[in-house]
């Protein structure tokens, strides 16, 4: 008997734990592990009954699972039947997300009157009368947020000042002042011309309601006339300082004053855009909208601002700005303001506004306060800064700049942004045409603490002596940045794909019926598309390569480290812009792989001396996000190369000719690849680790 | 897992695409919300906030690809969201509930066409306080991780929607389906 005490079972004194056990019949114990379990059971009675009783388990809750709750079960209706999940994603998709207030109204709305109302009523009165109070504040407010409000009134703006034939807008602003200790209100006048095609301006003001004294030409709200200190007033010419100005100037000095004060811009006192750069710009505050009717008998919207404390003289402590429903133009701005020893109202109310051709104005109307040094190049007037702005302003500035050059897609003009030794950001460069010039302008109007020095070619011609014409002023040759397919002519001599490419088209538009003596027209046709894919994939490279130089000018200005010192806002404006680069460069790669990957991999198939050779670079990786753009925009390079070179005829060293066909298309699988390791990255300067989902929530 | 690789590839097409994002998280939501449904009504219970917070998931999908940023795995994806949303609701309302006979009701009452049937509805609603009753006997735990596997989720998945470790998840499915199993017999 001796020989069975030792049974081979007995060996492995060994049973799977609860759990084990429990993972190996749900099937999620890891081979080496499953499979000792396995082979245990095999042996093992009391474990296979255990595995049995769990498979029990699993099909007696399985079973009562269906029983209560089968495929056409009442909970696949939800109460509102999914109705409005399409309306919602198509308004995100329209807009971004939509603000807390009007999601808080959309469940007020959807919730309480599409779902609880029907199920609650038999709940009692109580509930009633809660939502009929509810109803009724819904009803008092508003039903756009102050984002959405300001939104629809700065895109109000802006199509406005975009009139080509009527660009000077002019507004003429009656502004009160107010004080309740001692009680007494002040009023003037003022007249505003603005030229959006050039960045001119002209104010004029006159004290009470424009009748008593004749107009004297103003800039106070704009610049500070250094010469004459803190007090002064920059008139141009002193009579007018005799015709009223004592009672005129005050008012407008303290505005001005309080508009530099609070990086508000003085040419447009009222304005949307000054309003919502004010409204960023302060971290903690209380808002509301709220309904009411204008004087005209329409409809208007207030939205009211209220910055937390503490204040310091000359800040803003509310400010309410009123715009008319109809067309979204503000009629009506109010601020309070902090004053040394009481604090102020502002009101300013527009009493006329209308869009101007420039030959319905007197000739002189802009020269009155221009300044000659500025005539050659029109300029916008800049605040004078009392104190030098906080190297995050100016960051955050220059951020706004580059945003607002990318948006008008000036990514790659010859445009330079420089810090000026007064503490602001000066813009400088050439436009092709003097309309671009005036886009330009207009994109960057609103910016604060940017003087704007942009020429159009032909002024920048006529002021250049004949010595320095052509060779400066070109733009750089792949200084392509729409994006839209340039017009590239395919060389006369043989590309050096020629006869392959014809094979190929012959091959796939052969057609053995046809005639032989349509051989000429089909020679033609052939030469067609030979210019037509050319054509195409010069223009895919260049676009590719545009976008590619705009993001590593991007890494270049903001490497990791000085990113995380931008502000949020000027962080979330960096990563739109680096975002829309990278999806058009995928973009343009894609659209470029499926319009040559099947005549390449044809070329590469019937080329036995291309096929074997290596095209792939090597990849060296590297971890930080600057680096990585570098390396996407030489792989990028190589492909426009490589791509003008078989298409296009370019020259290429002898050595890369030769593997041409093969090297594009390893060229296209490491852009790929190097793209895809950069979303992972999360596109964001900042960020060193993968953060695919980080951030869900 | 074929029905996840079809929603993945058709989400890698909706990153190539960006012009159709919003139609394709529109063809995800119609595939799958009654999934995601289903389970927060099961473990949180309240049908009209199961609804928005699903809604609100997809919506949160479609801003997230609208950024630029990557998902994997969206089924995985879509239940974490969901099950957080859920999760915050709760802690804001600091009250727990789950499915109850009051919300099956509800559900009941608001299909369009309710079943004419009284016999069946009488069948129906004893095999649903059965289950009402079983779940009830587990903890949140327990209930979310059966019904997440009832749904088709591996541990894993079911470890990183619900952010516990997979041998949490295999406890808790053991014990639960003991206690149900304990109850049936009973």
């Amino acid at each position: 008997m001796s020989r069975f005490r030792v049974p081979s079972w007995s060996k492995e004194n060994w049973h799977p734990s609860e759990d084990e056990l429990f993972c190996y019949v749900d099937g999620e114990l890891k081979p080496p592990q499953s499979q000792r379990v396995k082979i245990h059971l095999e042996a093992c009675w009391a474990c296979r009954v255990k595995g049995e009783k769990i498979q029990t388990n699993i099909a007696s809750f399985v079973s009562l699972l269906d029983r209560a709750v089968t495929q056409e079960d009442d909970l696949q209706f939800p109460p509102r039947r999914w109705r409005t999940f399409e309306a919602k994603a198509s308004k995100v998709s329209e807009f971004g997300r939509p603000s807390l207030l009007s999601q808080w109204s959309a469940s007020l709305r959807d919730g309480f009157l599409a779902v609880y109302l029907p199920f609650r009523l038999v709940g009692g009165l109580a509930l009633i009368l809660a939502l009929a109070a509810l109803v009724l504040r819904f009803q008092q407010t508003a039903k756009v947020s102050a984002s959405e409000l300001l939104y629809k009134a700065v895109e109000a703006e802006v199509h406005q000042a975009r009139t080509p034939a009527l660009p000077v807008v002019y507004q003429k602003l009656q502004v009160r002042r107010k004080a309740n200790a001692p009680l007494r209100e002040d009023i003037v006048t003022l007249e505003i011309w603005n030229d959006s095609s050039s960045g001119r301006f002209t104010q004029r003001a006159a004290a009470g309601k424009g009748q008593q004294v004749s107009h004297i030409p103003l800039e106070s709200l704009v610049t500070e006339n250094r010469a004459r200190g803190h007090r002064g007033l920059a008139g141009t010419g002193s009579n007018d300082r005799q015709s009223g100005l004592a009672d005129v100037s005050p008012i407008l000095l303290e505005l001005g004053q309080i508009f530099r004060a609070n990086r508000i811009d003085g040419r447009r006192p009222l304005s949307p855009t000054n309003y919502e750069t004010w409204r960023k710009a302060v971290e903690r505050k209380g808002e509301r909208v709220e309904e009411t009717d204008l004087s005209d008998g329409g409809k208007g919207l207030i939205l009211s601002t209220n910055p937390t404390g503490p204040f310091a003289p000359n800040s803003i402590i509310q400010a309410d700005l009123v715009v008319r429903v109809k067309d979204w133009h503000p009629v009506a701005e109010i601020l309070r303001v902090q004053g040394h020893e009481e604090v102020l109202d502002y009101e300013l109310t527009e009493t006329d506004f209308d869009l101007l051709a420039l030959n319905s104005l007197s000739p002189g109307i802009f020269a009155e306060i221009t300044p000659p040094s500025t005539r050659a190049i029109p300029q916008t007037a800049m605040p004078q800064q009392v104190v030098a702005p906080a190297a995050t302003e100016l960051s955050a500035a220059e951020i706004m700049v580059r945003y607002a050059l990318h948006r008008a897609k000036a990514c790659l003009e010859p445009i330079e942004i420089l810090t000026t030794d007064l503490g602001g950001i000066e813009v400088r460069g050439l436009a092709e045409t003097p309309e671009r010039k005036g886009e330009l302008i207009v994109a960057l109007q609103d910016i604060p603490l940017v003087t704007v020095r942009i020429q159009s070619l032909a002024e920048a011609q006529a002021m250049m002596t004949p010595a320095r014409t052509s060779a400066n002023s070109n733009p750089e040759p792949n200084a392509s940045t729409s994006g839209e397919a340039a017009v590239v002519t395919v060389r006369a001599s043989k590309l050096p794909i020629q006869d392959e490419l014809k094979r190929y088209f012959t091959q796939i538009g052969s057609d053995p019926t046809s005639p032989a003596s349509g051989s000429e027209k089909s020679a033609t046709d052939l030469h067609q598309k030979i210019v037509a894919i050319s054509s195409q994939a010069i223009s895919l490279a260049d676009a590719a390569l545009a976008d590619a130089f705009a993001l590593r000018q991007l890494a270049e200005k903001y490497p990791a480290v000085k990113t995380r010192m931008l502000e949020s806002s000027s962080r979330w404006l960096l990563e739109a812009m680096i975002r829309e680069h990278m999806q058009a460069i995928r973009a343009a790669t894609l659209r470029s792989r499926a319009l040559l990957g099947p005549v390449l991999r044809s070329l590469e198939a019937g080329n036995e001396k291309v096929a074997a050779s290596k095209g792939s670079e090597e990849i060296v990786p590297t971890s930080d996000w600057a680096g990585q753009v570098l390396q996407l925009f030489r792989t990028i390079e190589r492909m426009e190369r490589l791509t003008a070179f078989l298409f296009a005829g370019a020259s290429l060293p002898q050595e890369q000719a030769d593997q041409a066909v093969a090297r594009l298309l390893a060229t296209f699988n490491q852009i790929d690849q190097e793209s895809h390791r950069l979303e992972v990255h999360g596109s964001r300067p900042d960020r060193s680790d993968s953060a695919t989902l980080t951030h869900e929530r | 897992m074929d029905t996840e690789n079809c929603l993945d590839s058709k989400l890698l097409s909706a990153r190539r695409e960006i012009v159709t994002t919003d139609q394709r998280v529109t063809e995800l939501f119609e595939t799958m919300r009654e999934s995601v449904y289903r389970y927060l009504v099961m473990v949180f219970g309240n049908p009209s906030e199961a609804e928005e917070i699903t809604q609100e998931a997809f919506l949160r999908l479609l801003l997230h690809l609208q950024s630029g940023r990557i998902v994997d795995h969206v089924r995985p994806w879509i239940f974490r969201v969901a099950h957080n949303l859920a999760v915050d609701t709760q802690k804001g309302r600091k009250y727990e509930s789950s499915l109850d006979a009051d919300t099956w009701e509800e559900c009941y009452q608001s299909r369009a066409d309710p079943d004419p049937n009284p016999e069946m509805r009488v069948l129906q609603l004893e095999s649903f306080k059965q289950l009402e009753t079983a779940l009830a006997q587990l903890s949140c735990q327990q209930r979310q991780c059966l019904i997440l596997r009832a749904q088709g989720f591996r541990y894993e998945e079911i470890a990183k929607i619900l952010r516990i470790t997979a041998s949490n998840v295999a406890q808790s499915l053991r014990r639960g389906l003991k206690k149900v199993a304990e109850l049936n017999h009973e």
